[in-house]
C-alpha cells in the first residue's frame, strides 16, 4: 500500500474522471480538518498528522489483543485491509453481496445522501477506491443469524498507509437484520489510518440494527462515517462502541426521510492514556410524524480527551417530531477533559425536543448509598462506573451482541480503568 | 448500650449543623427523633452512617463493636455498615444500570464476608428474599429493576425496608420512611420495622408524623432544633407535639 501522498501526486498526473476530478478538488481545497473548521472545532487533526501525512503523535503505548472467537458463530463478512475476502466470507440466507464499481454507483449515493457534502475525507475515500462493496436484505427477509463484518488491518506496509472500505447496504421493505462492524487492528506496531463508510437504505417497514465496534490499536487514527436513511414506518437501531485508536472520529449522519419512523442513535466511548475520541452526530427529521432518541455516554480516564457533537435537525416541515438526546460523561482522569456540544435546530413549530449534557465525576451521593449498605469505596466506584456504561448497552436489542460487547467493554476498557480505583485513585 | 453520641459537633462546609448532641440507645429501645425542616435531623443519622460531606468537629459516636463501646469516627461508611448500622434514607438515589438485585445480593454478601458466613448464589438468595417481600407486598418485578429508578416514593421507602431486613441490622435510623406513604403503606412498613423488632437490636425513627407512632410505639421521644436536642420525654411527647406544634418550646 502506498501512502496518500504519493497516491494524490499520482492523481495529479493523470486524466481523471469528473467524479474523480471533484473529489480530488474537495481533498485539496479542504485540507486536513482542524480546529478552524466548525465541525472539528475540538478535534485538531493537524496535532496528529502532517502535511506529508506522517503521524505526529505517539500513543502512551498501551496494547491489549482481540479475542478472535468472539462471534465466531456468526456470519461474518471479512475485510483484510479494506478489501473483501470472498474466501472467509460467508453470507446468511436472504442477503448478498457485490463488488461494484464506485461510480457506477455515483448517481445512487447523491440520490440517496442528497445533504452530503464532500469533505476531505468523502474526497480521498472517492479518489483512491475504484470500487465498493453493495450487501442488499431481500424484502422481508428475517436475518436471524446477525452477520459480522470484520474490518482487520493486517499488514500495513509503511506507516500512513490508508484503509479505507466503502460499504453500503440496502434493507429491503420489512425485512428484519443485524450488522454487527467490527474494526480493530493487529498490534502490528505500525501506524495505520481508517476512513471507513458505511451506508444503510432502509426502507418501509424495515428494522435493521448496526452495532459498530471500534477496537483498533492504540496507534491507529479511524476516521469514519455511518449514513442512514430512514424511509416510511422503519426502525434504525445504531450503536457505537468505541475504545481503539489513538484519535477516533465517528460521524453517524442519519436522514429520517419517513413519517412513523424510529431512529435510535446510541453510543458509548471509553478512553484512556491519551487516547482522542470524537463522536459526530447529525441527524436530521426532513418529515414529520417520526421519532429519533439518542443517549451517548463517555468515561474518560487518565488524560484522554472526549468529543461529542449532536445536531438534531427539524426541519420546517417536519411537524409532530419526538427528539431525545443525553449526553453523560464521567471524568476518571485528572487530566481528562470533555468538550459536549447538543445542538437542536428547529423549524417546525409542533415538536417535542428534550436534549441535555453532563460532564461530571461519579455521583458521591451514590457511592455513599452503596458504601451505607456494605459495598466498599473501590467496589461501589466500580459497580457505578460499570452501570454508568452498561445503561448504554442496554439498548443493543441482540443479546448476544449486547452480552459480547459488554465482554469487549470489560477486556479493553473496565479491566485497567476501573481498576485504579483499587489503588486508591478517587 | 448499643450507641452512645456524646456532644456531637458536625459541620458541613463550615456551617455548624449539628451543635451539640447528645443520645443513648439501648438494645430494644425505640427512639423517635422529630423537629422542625432543617433543624438536622437526616444530618445526624448521616453522620452516624459516615456521611463523609459532614466533618464532626467535637463529640464523640461510641458503637457497640463486640461488647465494648468503640469510637466508630475512623470508620468507613461500609464499615459501619457491616457492624450493623443501618440508615434508612430520607431520599433514596435511584442507580441506573444496577438491579435492585445485583445490589441487594452485593450487599447481602458483604455482611456474609464480614461475618465469615458463606455467601449465597443467586437461586439461594432469591429464595431468602421471597418471605421479605411478601412481607412488605413488593412484587419480584422490583428486583429486576434498577434500584429505586422510576421506583413512586412510597415503592422507593419500602425498598429501603427492604434492604434493612435483609441486612438485619442492629442499629436501624429511619429517616423519614413514613413520609409519602399512604396508610396503607405506612402499615405494611410498620409491620416490616417491628417484624425485625428484638431485645438485641434498637430503632431510631426521624419523623414529623404521629401517626408512624401508632403503629411502631416509642419508647422515647426527642426534639431536635437547631442541632441540638431540646426535649425529651416518652410517646406523649409525640402526641403534644402533634397539637402544639414546636413554638412552646422554641420561644423561650
Ligand atoms: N451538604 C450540605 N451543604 C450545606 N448545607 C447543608 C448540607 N446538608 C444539610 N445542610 C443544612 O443543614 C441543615 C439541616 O439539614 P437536615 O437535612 O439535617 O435537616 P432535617 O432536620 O432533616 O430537615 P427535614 O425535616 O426538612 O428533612 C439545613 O439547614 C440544611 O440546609
Ligand atoms: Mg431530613
Amino acid at each position: 500500500m502506498k501512502k496518500l501522498n504519493e497516491i494524490i501526486k499520482n492523481y495529479k498526473t493523470t486524466i481523471l474522471s469528473s467524479f474523480k476530478e471533484d473529489a480530488l478538488v474537495s481533498v485539496e481545497s479542504n485540507g486536513i480538518p482542524y480546529s478552524k473548521q466548525e465541525n472539528w472545532k475540538y478535534t485538531n487533526l493537524k496535532k496528529f498528522i502532517s502535511e506529508d501525512f506522517n503521524f505526529l503523535k505517539k500513543p502512551k503505548s498501551f496494547s491489549s489483543s482481540t479475542d478472535e472467537t468472539l462471534f465466531k458463530d456468526h456470519h461474518q463478512i471479512v475485510f483484510e485491509d479494506g478489501h473483501l475476502n470472498p474466501n472467509k466470507t460467508k453470507l446468511p440466507a436472504g442477503c448478498s453481496l457485490k463488488e461494484q464499481s464506485i461510480e457506477s454507483q455515483e448517481s445512487n449515493i447523491s440520490k440517496n445522501f442528497p445533504q452530503d457534502k464532500l469533505d476531505f475525507f468523502e474526497g480521498i475515500s472517492r479518489l483512491v477506491n475504484n470500487n465498493l462493496y453493495s450487501i442488499e436484505v431481500d424484502k422481508k427477509a428475517i436475518i436471524d443469524n446477525s452477520p459480522i463484518i470484520i474490518h482487520h488491518t493486517y499488514s500495513p506496509q509503511s506507516e500512513g498507509s490508508w484503509v479505507q472500505p466503502i460499504i453500503n447496504i440496502e434493507c429491503g421493505a420489512f425485512s428484519q437484520s443485524t450488522f454487527v462492524e467490527i474494526y480493530h487492528g493487529k498490534e502490528n506496531q505500525i501506524p495505520s489510518f481508517t476512513n471507513a463508510s458505511t451506508s444503510f437504505v432502509i426502507n418501509e417497514n424495515a428494522i435493521v440494527e448496526h452495532v459498530k465496534v471500534q477496537i483498533e490499536d492504540t496507534q491507529s487514527i479511524h476516521i469514519s462515517k455511518v449514513r442512514a436513511k430512514v424511509l416510511r414506518d422503519a426502525t434504525f437501531h445504531s450503536f457505537t462502541l468505541s475504545l481503539g485508536s489513538l484519535v477516533a472520529r465517528q460521524n453517524i449522519l442519519v436522514d429520517i426521510d419517513g413519517e412513523n419512523s424510529n431512529s435510535h442513535i446510541h453510543g458509548f466511548f471509553g478512553a484512556r492514556g491519551n487516547q482522542h475520541h470524537d463522536i459526530f452526530s447529525h441527524i436530521n427529521h426532513h418529515v414529520g410524524h417520526n421519532e429519533s432518541h439518542q443517549l451517548v455516554k463517555g468515561i474518560l480516564d487518565d488524560e484522554a480527551r472526549g468529543v461529542f457533537t449532536g445536531k438534531i435537525m427539524i426541519h420546517r416541515d417536519a411537524q409532530l417530531v419526538d427528539s431525545t438526546q443525553l449526553n453523560k460523561n464521567i471524568l476518571l482522569g485528572p487530566k481528562s477533559h470533555m468538550d459536549t456540544r447538543p445542538q437542536l435546530e428547529v423549524y417546525a413549530d409542533d415538536v417535542k425536543c428534550a436534549h441535555g449534557a453532563t460532564i461530571g465525576q461519579i455521583d458521591p451521593e451514590e457511592i455513599f448509598y452503596l458504601q451505607s449498605r456494605g459495598i466498599k469505596l473501590h467496589e461501589a466506584q466500580k459497580m457505578l462506573c460499570h452501570a454508568f456504561a452498561f445503561d448504554t448497552l442496554e439498548k443493543i436489542k441482540s443479546e448476544t451482541v449486547r452480552e459480547s460487547l459488554a465482554e469487549l467493554l470489560y477486556e479493553k476498557f473496565e479491566k485497567y480503568a476501573l481498576e485504579h480505583f483499587g489503588e486508591g485513585k478517587e | 448500650m448499643l450507641i452512645e453520641v456524646k456532644d456531637l459537633h458536625a459541620e458541613v462546609e463550615g456551617n455548624e449543623i449539628l451543635n451539640g448532641i447528645s443520645l443513648t440507645v439501648n438494645p430494644g429501645e425505640v427512639h423517635a427523633i422529630m423537629g422542625p425542616n432543617g433543624s438536622g435531623k437526616s444530618t445526624l443519622a448521616k453522620v452516624i452512617a459516615g456521611h463523609p460531606a459532614f466533618e464532626v468537629t467535637s463529640g464523640e459516636v461510641n458503637y457497640n463493636i463486640n461488647g465494648k463501646m468503640q469510637n466508630i469516627a475512623d470508620l468507613e461508611p461500609h464499615e459501619r455498615s457491616t457492624q450493623g448500622i443501618f440508615l434508612g434514607f430520607q431520599y433514596p438515589v435511584e442507580i441506573a444500570g444496577v438491579s435492585n438485585i445485583a445490589f441487594l445480593r452485593e450487599s447481602y454478601n458483604a455482611i456474609c464476608a464480614k461475618q465469615g458466613v458463606a455467601e449465597m448464589d443467586e437461586q439461594e438468595f432469591k429464595n431468602y428474599l421471597r418471605p421479605k417481600l411478601e412481607l412488605l407486598e413488593m412484587s419480584d418485578s422490583f428486583l429486576d429493576r434498577a434500584v429505586n429508578a422510576g421506583f413512586s416514593g412510597g415503592e422507593k421507602k419500602k425498598n429501603e425496608i427492604l434492604q434493612m431486613t435483609v441486612l438485619n441490622p442492629r442499629l436501624s435510623l429511619l429517616d423519614e420512611t413514613d413520609s409519602g406513604l399512604d396508610i396503607d403503606a405506612l402499615k405494611i412498613v410498620a409491620k416490616g420495622v417491628n417484624a425485625l423488632k428484638s431485645k438485641y437490636n434498637a430503632t431510631v425513627l426521624v419523623t414529623h408524623y404521629q401517626r408512624l407512632l401508632d403503629y411502631i410505639t416509642p419508647d422515647f421521644v426527642h426534639v431536635l432544633y437547631q442541632g441540638k436536642i431540646i426535649k425529651s420525654g416518652g410517646k406523649e411527647l409525640a402526641h403534644q407535639l402533634e397539637e402544639k406544634g414546636y413554638d412552646w418550646l422554641t420561644k423561650n
